[in-house]
């Protein structure tokens, strides 16, 4: 080593050194008392061992590099580089809780808004670990951490749909930060210590806590037992999405028999169509191995969102779910179901919806909740969508569920029935009621009421059944093919290869206008 | 002339004739008295005299009710045809409530269905009188496309070309979704009724009784957040929507139209230092604001009952139409509730299919949304409004004329560069911050934090600067210029000018869409 180098090599040694240390033994501690991992600890747990390459290690809070006060600022609060996950690229980062709270720092949060744009132009995904309170940008003397976080913001809106983003809350985030996790893709939270906060007033003791953003805020889509758990379900996750937009979602060797026929699927549904029954019955029976990666399984949980394979491909699942509030659709599920939608779209993964409900209940407490525009949301999405669209319509199609998962003219790529199907517009119990009320009000004076109701609701069964209505293939209440129900996993797996390289344009425009 | 060319002849004029009565005397005289106008009636208002060319007037029906009866249905219910509004053409589909109630049936639906399809093809806007009890239950009817097909076709055809609706009758069931998946809603109050269930059909199906309050104009403004405005009668809601199809272009490929210029440019604002006061706890109406600024006081708010601490309405300045969205310290609250952020929303999202520039007043009140906006949701629906402002390429200006902090709404406002605003202007009272919140995290985290935190670091985001702070560097990229209040109508007409040709290219997606909030 020549003289040139001389002290240069300790430097960095002592920087190294500096950014392990952290905010110092006793904040390292603490973060272990918690429960929790440091972000250097996480980011070891969640990639490829050894594939960490740094960034922005010599980074420093320029009021500790002022002198203005003493505390250690290493990397200034985010450790962040390249990695791989699975063998494949990511960008991550973390912000350090033991230093200075986590609080977001003027050069940290430009780490991480740079970080956002070149995952952006490397394509490959993004993953943010948040364990940080409070911030320590400000506006005076042109610190430029306001642009930064502003910049943040915007780059996460400019890469959504173009890369994946997934955001980890293992501690507190709080304040216009707590933006970020909620535009990310995909929110893991760690029950124990997640908290995230724009900065309201807080009235109870759970505010702001996983199970609080699961199922009230309908924010988180997967809560985690521990950090290691949340590290461990953000590597499966990402198995089910490609690197970026352009590419397929990658296909797995299959362990599961393609042609596998479920004598089970015969058994699941009640003899009485009032009665329910648990959709994750049939879908494990239909996806590989039995496997599915739910999520938001907490919210809305009359419709149920998720991941799966097929021989191996990777697909996102929409059902209804007739155990929960009988499957009904409403504000929340239109919610749920629109973002899962449009990432499943913007990463051409396929949809499989899979219908069986009255859809959206009348009534004024509904009615306030905008339960229409709501309705409106998903007709729209779905109509917009051009990945790969299989629909299988299980028993009831009532109402608007017939059009918002996916019905013959709404442009699905495949749709089959089972032969118990039904399409109306809403109960043919209700249609009985409103339409032939004159002649039920005469029936009644005469004594002759159930006769009469029975006799028009025998003809309108027979006339919603998929077995009728299948007769005409331009109808809208009509599938292209009526199915054996054990056939329905083989079912899928040939549409998905089918429509491996499907295309599909929408109209130029500019962009939509998407109903609220 | 031949005898046959002579009968064909008649045998047109004859359902020319029958036609203008659409179900016949009795009906019409029903429909007058019940306040309502007739489908040709309520056309004649909204266009320019004699422009009317119908499409589709020998249509009828081809269903037939399961008892067996066959009904007469001119039309099949829906009157159709282009005709112009201000001189520009527009495709216009007007239900006629005579007729079988107005329900929609085959014929109908593909009559409309269709001319919504080609009319987005053709670039004209799209507007629909509706006035329709629904799907024509409890008949047998030709087997073709539904309200699937037309859902999907007036959601694939979204941003393309302006979509209206008048609602002036019931709108029920499936047919509830039309005008909700317009780019605007107006509803007349003394007729329009949007459903989910009618009355009848709410109580069949789920014993609930209600009647006509529930599901009325007033309603939807002002509960639901799904109507954009509404007239007091037929005539009034019709005359808005002509009023409003001025301020839109034609379709996305084409800017808006430019006005008459009826006000001076240069034109000076003084008085608007009376109007606002400076002492940041004293409230105003930012609508007296809005009235100085705009060309004639002459705008068109959406959603004026709706989350009303938030302003956005369509408006001139020197004859060129613009999107204004202002906070409205008037009323009390947090400008990012998430009401506030669905109305911001919609409005963005029209501004920016449809080539309108957006100019902010901003003043946001130092208040954020507490645990009842955040268990509805609340960063999700801010975040729907970010990833549009992120997403907007028109050109966007603020002007601050008090109050902008981030986490109270400034992000979404044009009053942070870095967010991608063109222009951000700020008054010399303006005042900013990173954070209005007050929230004690230390109290709520315990001994996890330091307990000096507040003291040492966490003070320099919630301080308060002025607006010669905020201008006093560019590596903040907060404040372009401090203007005068007086020159505020000036500076704004030219920031509209010098961006008016205003092109940015954001990052490639496949699909048209990214991953937004929901």
């Amino acid at each position: 080593m020549g003289q040139w180098m001389d002290g240069f090599m300790e430097k960095l040694a002592g920087n190294r050194d500096e950014n392990l240390a952290g905010g110092g033994p006793d904040r390292i501690a603490l973060q272990h008392e918690l429960g929790k991992l440091t972000a250097r600890e996480r980011i070891d747990a969640l990639v490829d061992d050894g594939t960490f390459m740094e960034l922005g290690s010599v980074v420093r809070d320029p009021r500790t590099v002022a002198g203005e006060h003493e505390k250690p600022s290493p990397s200034d609060g985010v450790v962040m580089g390249s990695a791989e996950i699975s063998g494949r690229q990511v960008l991550v980062y973390a912000t350090d809780f033991t230093v200075m709270s986590g609080a977001l720092g003027e050069q940290g949060v430009w780490k991480m808004a740079e970080l956002v744009e070149m995952a952006g132009k490397q394509q490959v995904p993004i993953i943010g670990i948040f364990d940080a309170v409070g911030s320590r940008i400000s506006l005076t003397s042109g610190y430029p951490g306001l642009f930064g976080l502003s910049r943040l913001i915007r780059n996460y809106c400019l890469y959504s749909g173009v890369i994946p983003q997934i955001a980890l809350v293992l501690g507190p985030c709080t304040g216009p930060l707590a933006q970020v996790p909620v535009l990310s893709d995909f929110l893991i939270m760690n029950e124990e210590t997640g908290f995230m906060w724009l900065g309201g007033k807080i009235e109870s003791e759970d505010a702001g806590d996983a199970d609080f953003h699961m199922m009230k805020s309908g924010q988180v889509d997967i809560i985690a037992e521990s950090d290691e758990d949340a590290l461990a379900k953000t590597r499966e996750l990402l198995t089910f999405m490609p690197r970026n937009c352009w590419e397929k979602p990658p296909k797995i060797e299959a362990t599961d028999d393609p042609e596998r026929r479920e004598e089970a699927l015969m058994d699941v549904m009640p003899d009485n169509p009032k009665f329910t029954y648990d959709i994750h019955e049939i879908i494990d029976l239909i996806v590989d191995d039995g496997e599915f990666f739910e999520i938001k399984e907490d919210f809305a949980s009359h419709l149920c969102v998720g991941f799966a394979r097929f021989d191996g491909m990777p697909a996102g699942i929409v059902a209804s779910n007739p155990d929960e509030l009988s499957g009904i659709m409403e504000p929340d599920s239109s919610d749920k179901y629109d973002r899962f939608m449009m990432f499943l779209d913007t990463f051409n993964i396929p949809i499989i919806n899979m219908s069986d409900t009255t859809a959206y209940p009348p009534g004024d407490a509904w009615e306030r909740k905008g339960v229409i525009r709501h309705g409106a949301k998903n007709l729209h999405g779905y109509s917009n969508i051009t990945n790969p669209k299989v629909t299988i319509v299980l028993r009831r199609s009532y109402g608007g569920s017939n059009i918002t998962m996916g019905c013959t003219k709404m442009g699905p790529d495949y749709i089959y029935a089972w032969p118990t199907a039904e399409f109306a517009p809403t109960g043919p119990e209700a249609i009985v009621l409103a339409v032939f009320h004159k002649q039920l009000a005469k029936a009644k004076e005469e004594g002759n009421y159930d006769e009469v109701y029975n006799f028009f609701l025998s003809i309108l069964k027979e006339q919603f059944s998929v077995m009728t209505l299948g007769k005409g293939y331009t109808g809208y209440y009509t599938v292209q093919e009526v199915i054996d129900p054990r056939d329905t996993r083989m079912r899928i797996i040939r549409a998905l290869r089918a429509t491996a390289n499907k295309r599909e344009e929408t109209p130029a425009k500019k962009r939509t206008i998407k109903p609220a | 002339m031949g005898e046959r060319m002579d009968a064909a002849i008649q045998k047109y004029m004859d359902i020319q004739e029958k036609n203008k009565l659409g179900g016949g005397q009795k009906h019409m005289d029903r429909q007058h008295e019940r306040g309502k106008l007739a489908a040709r009636e309520r056309i004649d208002l909204l266009i320019d005299p004699g422009t009317f060319r119908e499409l589709g007037s020998c249509v009828n029906t081809t269903g037939k009710r399961i008892d067996g009866i066959v009904p007469d249905a001119p039309c099949d219910g829906v009157v159709l045809g282009t005709a112009l509004v201000h001189g520009r053409p527009v495709m216009i589909h007007s239900t006629d409530f005579t007729v079988l109630g107005g329900s929609m049936a085959a014929q109908g639906m593909v009559k409309f269905g269709r001319a919504h399809e080609i009319a987005s093809q053709w670039g004209i806007p799209m507007v629909h009188l509706l006035d329709s009890s629904g799907g024509r239950l409890g008949f047998k009817d030709v087997e073709f496309a539904g309200f699937d097909w037309w859902f999907r076709t007036q959601s694939r055809y979204s941003g393309v070309v302006p979509q209206i609706t008048v609602l002036m009758g019931p709108c029920i069931a499936g047919g509830a979704y039309l005008p909700t998946l317009c780019d605007l809603l107006i509803i007349s109050r003394i007729s329009g009724n949007l459903w989910l269930g009618g009355p009848r059909q709410t109580q069949a199906a789920t014993s609930e009784v209600y009647d006509e309050s529930v599901g009325g104009a007033d309603y939807h403004m002002q509960l639901t957040g799904t109507c954009d405005r509404v007239g007091d009668d037929d005539e009034e809601s019709v005359r808005l929507c002509r009023e409003v199809l001025r301020y839109l272009p034609p379709n996305y490929r084409e800017k808006p139209p430019q006005w008459e210029k009826t006000d001076s440019a240069d034109r000076e604002v003084g008085e608007l230092v009376e109007i606002v006061p400076d002492e940041f706890d004293q409230p105003y109406d930012m609508h007296d604001v809005i009235n100085v600024l705009v060309d004639d006081g002459e705008y068109f708010e959406i959603k004026d009952e709706y989350a009303k601490n938030l302003i956005c309405c369509f408006c001139r300045f020197d004859g060129r139409s613009v999107g204004l969205v202002a906070n409205n310290p008037k009323y009390p609250g947090s400008t990012l509730e998430v009401n506030t952020c669905d109305k911001y929303y919609r409005f963005l999202q029209i501004l920016d299919a449809y080539n309108l520039p957006l100019v902010n007043l901003v003043d946001t009140p130092p208040v954020v949304p507490g645990e009842a906006e955040e268990a509805r949701g609340l960063m999700r629906h801010i975040g729907k409004v970010l990833d549009v402002y992120a997403t907007t390429t028109v050109p966007k200006i603020g002007v601050v004329l008090r109050e902008c902090y981030a986490d109270a709404g400034s992000l979404v406002m044009s009053g942070l560069k870095g967010m991608g605003a063109d222009l951000s202007y700020a008054w010399p009272i303006a005042q900013f911050a990173v954070e209005a919140s007050s929230l004690d995290y230390g109290a709520i985290l315990g001994d996890t934090v330091e307990k000096d935190a507040y003291d040492v670091y966490w003070k320099h985001s919630r301080e308060k600067v002025d607006a010669f702070a905020a201008a006093h560097s560019w590596t903040g990229q907060v404040v372009d210029e401090i203007i005068l209040p007086k020159d505020t109508r000036k500076r704004i007409i030219e920031a509209l000018e010098i961006t008016a040709n205003k092109e940015e290219t954001l990052p490639l997606r496949k699909k048209r869409h990214g991953s937004a909030p929901s």
